[in-house]
C-alpha cells in the first residue's frame, strides 16, 4: 500500500537535491563582498532594531482583511459566470445565497465607517 | 449544446434552524449599526442602555424560532436530509436534540447577557450577532452527516467564539483568553483536519455512512484517522490533556460568554463525536475504548483534583466542567444505547445547572467587574439570601445530590457504565465526584457559615436575569424529580434522549 505513496518520496528527495544545490552552489561561486548593512538579516528594507509596542494605523488591517473578502467572492463568481446557463435556477440562487451575507458584510462596515479613510 | 440546467430537489426544512440563526444574526446585525448610530432617529426613543435589550429581544426571537422549528421536526420524528442526492446536512431526531440543547443554551446566554453587557460598558450590539452566528454554527455542526459540513460548522461556531471571548477588549484577561483560545482552538482545528484527511484517504468517503460502511479496522491509518478526530473534538469540550487553555479562557471571558461557550460548544462536539461514534466505533478495535477509557479517567481525576485548590468561583467552574468532560465520556467507553443517551441527558442537564451557576455570577457583577473571588461570596446568604439559596441548589446540583438533575444525569451515565462491564471506571469516576463535593459546597460553606466581607453592593436584579435563574431552578429541580415527566407536564427528556439515540443504531 505504502509502494503507492513512492511519488511523494521521490518528489521530497529532487526537491531536498535541488534547494541543497541552490544554497550550496552560491557559497562557491559567487563574489564575496561583505560591509555592514550587507550582513545585517534581510528586512525588507525596515530597520531591525525598533520597540515592539509602536502604534499603527489599524485601517491598514482593515482595507487587507475587506481586500481578501472580495477577492475570494470574485474567485467564486468567475467560475459561476462561465457555467451560469448550466446551473440553471439552482446555480442562479445558490449564488444569491452566498451574496447576501456578503452584502450585509459590506452595508454593516459602510455603517461603521471602515471605508472612510 | 449545452447540456440541461441542473435540477436539485432541496428539503429546506432540513436547514431551518440553522438559516433562522444565520438569518437572525445578519438582521441583529443590520439593526445594532442603525439603531447605536447616535445620527439615526432610531437611536434618540431608546437610548444607548436600551440597545442591549432590543437586540437581545430580537435574538431571544430568532432563537426561539429557531427551536421551535427543531421542536416540531424532533415531534413529528421524521428525518429531512436537506439534499437526498448528496447528503450533508440532515435533521433528523438526534440533531433536533443537539439543536434543542444549543438554542435553550444560547438563548439563556442571551438573557444573561442584556444586563451584563451594560453593567460590564460592553455594550455593543456585535455581541448578539456573533452569539447568534456561533449558535448557526453548533446547530450546522449537530445535523451535519458528513465531515466537510461537520467542519464547516465547527469553524462556524469556533471564531465568533474567539471573539466573544475577547468582547471585554480593555481587559487584559479577556484579551488573553480570547488568544489562548484562539491559538489552541485552531490547532485544534488542524488535528480534526487531518484526522479527516485521514479517514477520507482510507476510506473514499466523507459522508459518514460511507465511512462506517467502509471502515477498515485493522488499517493503522483509518484508526489513527479516527482517534485524530477524538483529539480535535476532546479540545473542544477540555478533556485532559487537551484541557490546559479551558480555566484561563473561561476566567478571562466575560461570564456571560462562559456560561455560553462551556455548555453550548460542549453540546454540539460531544453531539457530534456521538455520531462519529456511530460511524466509527462499532467496529473499532478495544483499544480505541481503551484510549478513551484512559481520557475519562485522567479527565475526571485531573478536573476534579485541580478544582480543590481554586480560589476564583470561575475558574472553579472551569475545572468542574473538566471533570464533567469526563464523565460524560464514560457514557463513550460503554458505547451503548444507554451509555450514549445518558450522555444526551447528561448535556441536557449540564446545560441548567452550569447556566445556572454562572447565572448568579452574572447576577452579582457591578461596576464594570465580576465577584466571582470565592471570599466575595462570604455571608452572601445574609446579605442576599434569594441568590445563595439558588447558588447553593446549582452547586448540589453540579456536585450530583439525589433530588437535583446533576444525580439523574450521573446515575444513567453510571449505570451504563456497570451495565457494560466498566466497574474499575464507575468506582473511579465516584470517587471524582465525591472529590467534588468538596468543592462545590465550599461555596455554600463561605455564603451560609462566613461574616460578610467585602460583598457585591449590587442589591436588585434585572428581570432578564430573574428569569435565567427561575428556569434553571425550574429545569435542576424539576428534571431531578421526574426526568421523565408528569402527566400534567409531559417534559420526558430521558425519553427524548432515548429517542434520540434510537436513529444512531
Amino acid at each position: 500500500m505504502l509502494a503507492e505513496y513512492s511519488g511523494v518520496l521521490i518528489t521530497l528527495v529532487v526537491a531536498l537535491i535541488i534547494a541543497g544545490a541552490l544554497l550550496t552552489i552560491h557559497v562557491f561561486v559567487g563574489p564575496k563582498r561583505r560591509f555592514q548593512e550587507k550582513l545585517e538579516p534581510f528586512e525588507c528594507g525596515e530597520r531591525q532594531i525598533v520597540s515592539p509596542r509602536q502604534r499603527f494605523a489599524v485601517k491598514f488591517y482593515l482595507v487587507a482583511i475587506l481586500f481578501v473578502v472580495f477577492d475570494v467572492e470574485a474567485l467564486f463568481f468567475y467560475p459561476w459566470g462561465a457555467l451560469f446557463g448550466e446551473l440553471g435556477w439552482h446555480g442562479y440562487w445558490a449564488m444569491v445565497v452566498f451574496t447576501i451575507p456578503l452584502v450585509v458584510g459590506l452595508l454593516y462596515e459602510w455603517m461603521k465607517g471602515a471605508l472612510e479613510w | 449544446m449545452n447540456p440541461p440546467p441542473v435540477e436539485i430537489a432541496l428539503d429546506f426544512r432540513a436547514v431551518a434552524p440553522i438559516a433562522i440563526s444565520g438569518i437572525g444574526a445578519m438582521a441583529v446585525l443590520l439593526l445594532e449599526v442603525f439603531l447605536a448610530r447616535r445620527k439615526t432617529f432610531l437611536f434618540k426613543p431608546i437610548g444607548p442602555s436600551y440597545v442591549s435589550g432590543v437586540l437581545g429581544l430580537a435574538a431571544t426571537f430568532t432563537l426561539v424560532a429557531a427551536i421551535t422549528t427543531a421542536a416540531q421536526a424532533f415531534l413529528s420524528g421524521g428525518t429531512a436530509v436537506f439534499n437526498p442526492e448528496h447528503p450533508m446536512v440532515q435533521l433528523d431526531r438526534f440533531a433536533a436534540f443537539g439543536i434543542g440543547v444549543v438554542g435553550v443554551g444560547a438563548l439563556l446566554a442571551v438573557w444573561l447577557s442584556i444586563h451584563y453587557l451594560v453593567e460590564l460598558r460592553i455594550n455593543y450590539g456585535e455581541y448578539y450577532a456573533l452569539l447568534l452566528l456561533s449558535t448557526s454554527g453548533m446547530m450546522l455542526m449537530v445535523s451535519a452527516v458528513d465531515l466537510i459540513s461537520v467542519f464547516l460548522g465547527l469553524e462556524i461556531l469556533s471564531i465568533p467564539i474567539y471573539v466573544l471571548a475577547g468582547f471585554d477588549r480593555r481587559k487584559l484577561d479577556s484579551n488573553e483568553s480570547a488568544m489562548k483560545y484562539f491559538l489552541t482552538g485552531s490547532f485544534a482545528s488542524g488535528l480534526l483536519l487531518y484526522g479527516m484527511a485521514l479517514l477520507y484517504g482510507t476510506t473514499g468517503h466523507t459522508d459518514l455512512a460511507g465511512i462506517r460502511a467502509a471502515f477498515d479496522a485493522g488499517n493503522p491509518l483509518t484508526v489513527g484517522g479516527l482517534g485524530l478526530v477524538i483529539v480535535g473534538f476532546a479540545f473542544k469540550v477540555s478533556s485532559v490533556p487537551f484541557h490546559q487553555w479551558t480555566p484561563d479562557v473561561y476566567e478571562g471571558a466575560p461570564t456571560s460568554v462562559t456560561a455560553y461557550m462551556s455548555v453550548t460548544v460542549k453540546a454540539a462536539a460531544f453531539v457530534t463525536l456521538l455520531r462519529f461514534a456511530a460511524a466509527g466505533f462499532a467496529t473499532v478495535p478495544e483499544n480505541l475504548t481503551q484510549v478513551l477509557w484512559v481520557l475519562a479517567v485522567a479527565t475526571i481525576a485531573v478536573g476534579n483534583i485541580t478544582a480543590v485548590v481554586q480560589d476564583n468561583v470561575k475558574r472553579m467552574l472551569a475545572y468542574s466542567s473538566i471533570g464533567h468532560a469526563g464523565f460524560i465520556l464514560i457514557g463513550f467507553v460503554a458505547a451503548s444505547p444507554e451509555g450514549y443517551s445518558a450522555v444526551l441527558f447528561y448535556l441536557f442537564a449540564y446545560l441548567f445547572m452550569n447556566v445556572g451557576a454562572f447565572g448568579v455570577i452574572v447576577a452579582l457583577a457591578d461596576r464594570g467587574r465580576d465577584w466571582d473571588r470565592i471570599e466575595d461570596y462570604s455571608g452572601l446568604a445574609r446579605t442576599r439570601p434569594g441568590l445563595a439559596a439558588v447558588m447553593t441548589l446549582f452547586m448540589i446540583s453540579l456536585a450530583g445530590i439525589p433530588g437535583t438533575v446533576g444525580f439523574v444525569a450521573k446515575f444513567q451515565i453510571f449505570a451504563a457504565a456497570v451495565k457494560a462491564g466498566h466497574v474499575w471506571l464507575t468506582v473511579i469516576a465516584v470517587l471524582g465526584s465525591v472529590i467534588s463535593i468538596y468543592y462545590y459546597l465550599r461555596v455554600p460553606v463561605h455564603m451560609y457559615m462566613r461574616e460578610p466581607g467585602e460583598v457585591s453592593p449590587r442589591t436588585g436584579m434585572d428581570t432578564t436575569e430573574g428569569l435565567v435563574l427561575l428556569t434553571c431552578v425550574f429545569g435542576v429541580l424539576f428534571f431531578g424529580f421526574f426526568p421523565d415527566g408528569i402527566d400534567r407536564l409531559p417534559l420526558s427528556a430521558l425519553s427524548w434522549a432515548r429517542d434520540s439515540v434510537a436513529l444512531l443504531r
